[in-house]
């Protein structure tokens, strides 16, 4: 009697810590899951602001083009960047190649700046303002999707969460860079 | 009986069915939002954002993201020295200027608040709550009308019971209480036609008085205020449009963990997107750091002195001897003095005649309480005598204002915590309250820098002077008894929901022409002015508004018309009837109504200006209703007034 109410209890106490056992790696899995969704997510809201400034390009090419032909390595720059930017493979091959695109970019605009009838031309005006647009929209989406790149790795990385993660095969994901560029031009004020 | 109680509740219960139908079917529907997206649903603020976002319903979430929506703006900057998001502080921008343009009137009233509390344009974060119960319901009540106003002129929102409905309701609310008043009427044809045949076999008729018009009456006014009470808003089809695009926002942002526990300071970084995942419900680390409630009122923020510090603030509870005059006071010590003696004196007698030798248990018991007496009541005096003899005088800002003890449901004595630099052995700011007796009370706004004389032991206050009126004191709100639909139409430039009901704008006269300020003022024996300062509250035309200099509403005067006016005057029959002024006229304590045909002129002061002079009143009264319009009946003159 005494023996079977001993093996019961040990085989009850087990059982209620597999159970636990079962519902913590259900919810931590969950929440790789629910994390590496919000990744892909935020991968994909840059990714669309990222192919809006690529479709933009030709259009301000060829706007550029008409008013200063002879610039025609720069415009010759900002065509190869893009087609770049465009072929590029992986988080931080694309980070390189958006990063030389701007640069590219801000290339054109300083040229720019010298061709007056240029400055003035309505379609180029509206061309740089909806460049600009998309340049914000784009920092916003890096600063969620690296937030989001953030907790999931924070997630993957700490214990006890990285066992799940390990068997689910939940990896670290890479922070998408700002360009060198991008970052000099911080201002602090006081 | 079966058959009247019958008729009744199947009435009654049928207008409720008929409300209750009505209520389902005007609900704010749920919204399936749009695909997550990181893009803005469009330009609504985000106060509109966060009515469309809590099923049309205005919520703290509507002032908190306003808050950071400013600061996104750059209209001031919002610091966070430590960890704690509770230590932020709110900054203004020196090149802001002091009315920046194209501010909604929710956002003046958000940046308002905080330009006037700000010290040096510096303001902690947690020192925008508010410190008056009044002012805090007041100012929300206000905010919620002005966002709902804005929410209906971009066509996103929409009343709840819009006319057709009012006017469905209010028939079969009249048909209701037809029905009730054919069930009175028939109650009581039955039973007076009993006893009369019980009590007169002669055959006379009774009378059966008019107990059917009175439930007929009573049923039409709960019914027809119940059908115009606020019911909130509901959806229209451009509000559901758009909420579904802000619900798009608000599932992506759902998915992001460290975007909910972003403090208010991150705004800096995440510009507008904080703001409206604030007002979206996404963010809860700010949720918890903004709090435009009421404060906690045992830790005060005070920037007297200079910079800003927390003060601790006591309030005393248990004295026996709290805010009390030095006389009664003085008396209780008296008697536990005499006591004392008395029982040092007659302790060993009694023990000897309880058969003991005069040195036993009685007599040490009887020692150590008339000690205790004796010492206590002699203490007393001298504290109470050093009180009176040499009170205090100190000079500081007013933390807070409450009302304290209670008399004949009259406030006699108030809180009054008061930073004058005061620190306990810690270090620490702190105060403890000090008690006003009700007639000084009236003297001084939270916020103000008073001189205050008053004794320390009983921490009653003598006399208190304002030294420098506080920052924020053309801030301060009047409460109004108007309904939020008022309040709404009030903002959205249309005449109040009343006259509009009633099918245009009722021809009476503005309650501004009837009387002048120096009449109401000689009335209440108190100086009171229209307009205590800027940025208050205009009054409605058919009511006045008189404010004391402190800015404290003195009087208000309203003239109403048909239903209202009846009912107004029903609620006042108890009053003592006064001859002579229209139609009728009731006297109270603080008010007095006259009828004047179809009109009625109210005239009711503050209870906290205590008494007015006597026939002060009805002088006031009478002034007002000859000068309605000329085919209202001309009163003849009462006595100005017992002066």
């Amino acid at each position: 009697m005494s023996t079977s109410f001993s093996l019961l209890l040990v085989v009850g106490v087990v059982v209620i810590l597999v159970i636990i056992a079962a519902v913590w790696a259900g919810l931590g899995y969950n929440r790789l899951v629910r994390l590496s969704a919000q990744v892909h997510a935020s991968w994909a809201q840059i990714d669309v602001q990222l192919r809006r400034r690529q479709s933009l390009i030709p259009n301000l090419v060829e706007t550029v083009k008409g008013y200063a032909a002879h610039e025609r390595g720069t415009l010759d720059a900002v065509v190869a960047a893009r087609a770049n930017a465009i072929n590029a493979n992986g988080t931080a091959q694309r980070g390189q190649a958006e990063g030389d695109l701007t640069r590219a970019l801000g290339r054109l605009f300083a040229v720019a700046e010298a061709y007056p009838d240029l400055k003035a031309n309505q379609n180029f005006l509206a061309l740089q303002a909806e460049l600009g647009e998309t340049e914000n929209r784009i920092a916003f989406a890096r600063q969620f999707y690296n937030s989001a790149v953030q907790s999931l790795n924070t997630a993957v990385r700490s214990i006890p969460t990285n066992i799940i993660a390990g068997m689910g095969g939940f990896h670290e994901e890479q922070y998408f860079e700002a360009a060198e560029a991008e970052r000099a031009d911080v201002r602090v004020q006081f | 009986m079966a058959f009247e109680l019958g008729l009744s509740i199947t009435a009654v219960a049928g207008w409720f069915a008929l409300f209750a139908g009505y209520l389902l079917a005007t609900r704010p529907r749920q919204v399936p939002p749009a695909a997550a997206t990181q893009d803005f649903g469009g330009d609504e603020p985000p106060a509109v954002v966060s009515l469309l976002a809590h099923g049309w319903e205005v919520t703290g979430a509507a002032a908190r993201s306003t808050v950071l929506d400013l600061a996104a703006r750059r209209l001031f900057e919002l610091r966070q020295p430590g960890n704690d998001p509770r230590q932020t502080t709110i900054h203004l921008r020196r090149d802001a200027g002091l009315t920046p343009s194209g501010l909604t009137r929710y956002e003046r009233r958000v940046f308002d608040r905080v330009s006037a509390l700000a010290s040096g344009g510096v303001l902690p974060l947690t020192a925008i709550t508010f410190r008056d119960e009044g002012q805090a319901k007041t100012w929300t009540r206000k905010l919620r009308a002005e966002v709902i106003a804005d929410a209906r002129q971009r066509g996103l929102s929409r009343r709840r019971f819009d006319r057709d409905v009012l006017t469905v309701l209010t028939v079969a609310a009249a048909l209701v209480a037809l029905a009730v008043a054919v069930a009175a009427a028939h109650y009581s044809h039955r039973a007076h036609g009993v006893s009369h045949q019980v009590s007169s076999p002669s055959g006379s008729h009774s009378h059966s008085g008019p107990g059917w018009l009175s439930a007929a009456v009573v049923t039409f006014a709960l019914l027809a205020a119940v059908t115009h009470s606020q019911r909130g808003e509901r959806d229209t089809p451009a509000g559901r449009a758009v909420a579904a695009r802000w619900l798009g926002l608000r599932e992506f942002l759902h998915g992001d963990e460290a975007f909910r526990e972003l403090p208010p300071a991150a705004v800096a970084v995440w510009d507008r997107y904080l703001a409206y995942g604030c007002a979206l419900g996404e963010t809860h680390g700010c949720d918890e750091a903004i709090d435009l409630g009421l404060g906690d009122r045992t830790r005060v923020w005070s920037s007297f002195g200079g910079g800003w510090h927390r003060v601790r603030v006591h309030y005393p509870r248990f004295w026996g001897r709290y805010g009390k005059k030095p006389l009664p006071v003085a008396a209780w010590a008296m008697v536990c003095l005499l006591a004392g003696l008395a029982v040092l004196r007659y302790s060993g007698a009694a023990q000897t005649r309880l058969g003991g030798t005069g040195d036993g248990l009685v007599t040490e018991i009887g020692l150590l309480v008339g000690l205790h007496l004796v010492v206590r009541g002699a203490y007393r005096l001298v504290r109470v005598s050093a009180d009176v003899t040499a009170p205090v005088t100190l000079t500081g800002e007013v933390l807070w204002d409450q009302s304290w003890r209670s008399a004949n449901e009259h406030t006699v004595l108030y809180y009054l915590a008061v930073d004058d630099g005061h620190r306990d052995r810690s270090g620490r700011p702190s105060t403890t309250a000090w008690g006003v007796p009700r007639e000084l009370r009236r003297s001084y706004q939270v916020g103000d820098v008073v001189r205050l004389r008053a004794h320390r032991w009983t921490r009653r206050v003598l006399e208190i002077t304002v030294v420098e009126p506080g920052r924020a004191r053309h801030l301060l709100d009047l409460e109004r008894a108007e309904s939020t639909e008022g309040l709404i139409a009030e903002v959205m430039g249309l005449p109040p929901p009343d006259r509009r009901l009633a099918g245009g704008p009722a021809r009476l006269p503005a309650a501004g022409g009837l009387l002048t300020v120096d009449e109401v003022s000689r009335a209440v024996g108190q100086q009171v002015t229209a307009r205590p300062g800027a940025g208050m509250a205009r009054p409605a035309p058919l009511s006045l508004q008189l404010y004391e200099v402190n800015g404290r509403l003195a009087v208000h005067v309203a003239v109403t018309t048909g239903l209202t006016a009846r009912l107004a005057l029903r609620a006042r029959h108890a009053g003592t009837p006064l001859t002579g002024i229209g139609d009728e006229a009731y006297l109270g304590d603080h008010w007095a109504i006259a009828r004047s045909g179809e009109t009625a002129v109210t005239v009711q002061i503050d209870p906290g200006m205590g008494p007015p002079p006597p026939g002060g009143l009805p002088w006031l009264l009478w002034t007002a209703v000859a000068r309605l319009p000329a085919e209202q009946p001309r009163p003849s003159r009462p006595s100005p007034s017992g002066r």
